[in-house]
């Protein structure tokens, strides 16, 4: 069985929405000791720009968990979020087909193998996997480098054969990920070549 | 009655400060996995579960963010020095759901399985541990003194579930009030006061549990332990579980296997409730307090 996913890798290149106010969100921990003032002048700070506060960063993962949700119901999607939050995580991604992790590497190859078992033995229960890793820059001191990759894993099920290849019910088209990626275009997202 | 029965609970404080003298953050949480690594074995043996019926580990917490926010320790090296100590040590690490994350983690356990619909035995652990020494996390004023270890539970799955396990936020400003309605809502939805299960609650200073005390209307709560431990984050119901069970071992009240609500809330509004069961074999672990030097 093909088990590649579809995927796209992009950056974030711009303010997500340029023309309007944004709020200067980015919190610290209040530094009260000399100790406190000393671990956060250790911190280094990459040279990539801030473009995003941690309410436009919920906005844009719950947009695409709607997407998806939409396009694909049922599928299980991973994302890779932590902490510092500083708000309260949208409803839509904290569903219990969604999971938040630090570090996605260990479970999405558990999923992987689960979904290909499932794919094997033909269960019916199949609805695929999503992977939404990105590393936008939200505070000085998180050296991401806002780039941002979507993962894509087999979807089968019979009432999703829009996104399917006609030839193959295994096979995603090659366009299933257009709904999200034009949807991250609008926010300022630009494949990388 | 919940088909989840905790197998084994083990406890290991951590001191405040964790060190005399700050170490490097990657040195400070290589040596936290190493005895992460040995709680984990020794609990899996004590329970005679075979490891390998573990499909997933996920290591939580709340306050340890910064090391890799910072991106001054990955967390693919902690895993691989975990790994030293067994293929089902954490594999993963979730603190987005912040004191609830356990619930989150052991709600998507459930749903991913392998070898059939449900895992039968569950693994996961918390640590919370201050390895800046920040005042903020020693001491501040959403819940006073902060209480740091290490936590494993095992639980077994035992037969069909149905609402053993509730995830979910509060969707008013006031997260921890309306975290007290639905723990009251849910265990009233479970009987009586009289045969409901206790709720083992997240420890907090004496104004919370005052509040908790009157939402609650006198549903039978095990002791809160703020004044000892202070707030553990999402080791707090675990911890209170184990220290009720060794109290009643002691004076060996336990025959019968007792149902409890063990009960997490985050500050910014995330819960989670699991019904479990005690029994007399569970094994109840607690560790001496962490010293490095």
């Amino acid at each position: 069985m093909n088990n590649q996913p579809l995927e796209y890798k992009a950056t974030l290149t711009r303010m997500p929405n340029p023309h309007k106010p944004s709020l200067a969100q980015s919190q610290m921990l209040p530094l009260l000791t000399d100790n406190d003032f000393e671990v956060f002048s250790e911190f280094s700070s990459s040279h990539h720009p801030v473009l995003l506060n941690v309410a436009e960063h919920y906005q844009l993962l719950s947009a695409l968990v709607d997407s998806a949700n939409q396009q694909w119901p049922n599928i299980t999607i991973m994302i890779r979020l932590s902490m510092p939050g500083g708000m309260r995580i949208p409803a839509n991604l904290l569903a219990d087909n969604v999971l938040l992790l630090e570090d996605i590497t260990d479970e999405e190859q558990k999923l992987k193998l689960e979904l290909e078992h499932q794919l094997e033995s033909n269960q019916q229960a199949v609805t695929g996997l999503l992977v939404i890793e990105d590393r936008f820059r939200r505070i000085e001191i998180d050296n991401n480098d806002n780039a941002i990759s979507l993962r894509l894993y087999h979807t089968f099920n019979n009432t999703l054969n829009d996104s399917l290849n006609s030839t193959s019910n295994s096979t995603l088209s090659d366009n299933a990920l257009q709904p999200l990626i034009e949807q991250l275009n609008n926010w300022g997202v630009v494949a990388n070549q | 009655m919940s088909n989840l029965i905790v197998r084994g609970i083990a406890f290991q404080a951590l001191p405040q400060p964790l060190f005399t003298e700050r170490k490097p953050v990657g040195e400070a949480l290589s040596l936290l996995a190493k005895t992460l690594g040995q709680q984990v074995n020794q609990l899996i043996e004590d329970t005679g579960i075979n490891p390998a019926e573990f499909q997933r580990h996920f290591l939580c917490s709340t306050m340890i963010e910064l090391p890799f926010t910072s991106q001054s320790v990955k967390w693919q090296d902690i895993a691989e020095q975990l790994s030293e100590y067994g293929e089902h040590q954490p594999t993963t690490f979730v603190n987005a759901y912040e004191c609830a994350s356990w619930g989150y983690s052991l709600r998507h356990y459930l749903k991913h399985d392998l070898k059939s619909d449900k895992p039968k035995y569950m693994i996961v652990s918390i640590i919370d541990a201050n390895v800046y020494n920040l005042e903020f996390w020693r001491y501040n004023d959403h819940w006073e003194h902060s209480g740091f270890g290490i936590t494993t539970v095992i639980i077994e799955v035992q037969g069909e579930l149905t609402d053993e396990l509730l995830t979910g936020t509060a969707v008013t400003h006031n997260g921890v009030a309306e975290f007290a309605t639905v723990v009251r809502r849910t265990v009233a939805a479970k009987g009586p006061k009289e045969t409901a299960p206790k709720l083992a609650l997240p420890f907090f200073p004496v104004n919370v549990q005052q509040m908790f005390a009157k939402l609650l209307r006198g549903q039978p709560s095990l002791p809160d332990l703020h004044a000892q431990h202070g707030h553990c984050f999402g080791s707090d119901p675990w911890l209170s579980l184990l220290t009720y069970g060794l109290s009643q071992r002691l004076s060996q009240k336990i025959e019968q296997p007792e149902h409890f609500m063990a009960c997490s809330v985050a500050l910014n509004g995330y819960y989670a409730i699991a019904e479990v069961v005690i029994t007399p074999d569970t094994v109840l672990t607690l560790n001496k307090e962490w010293c490095h030097e």
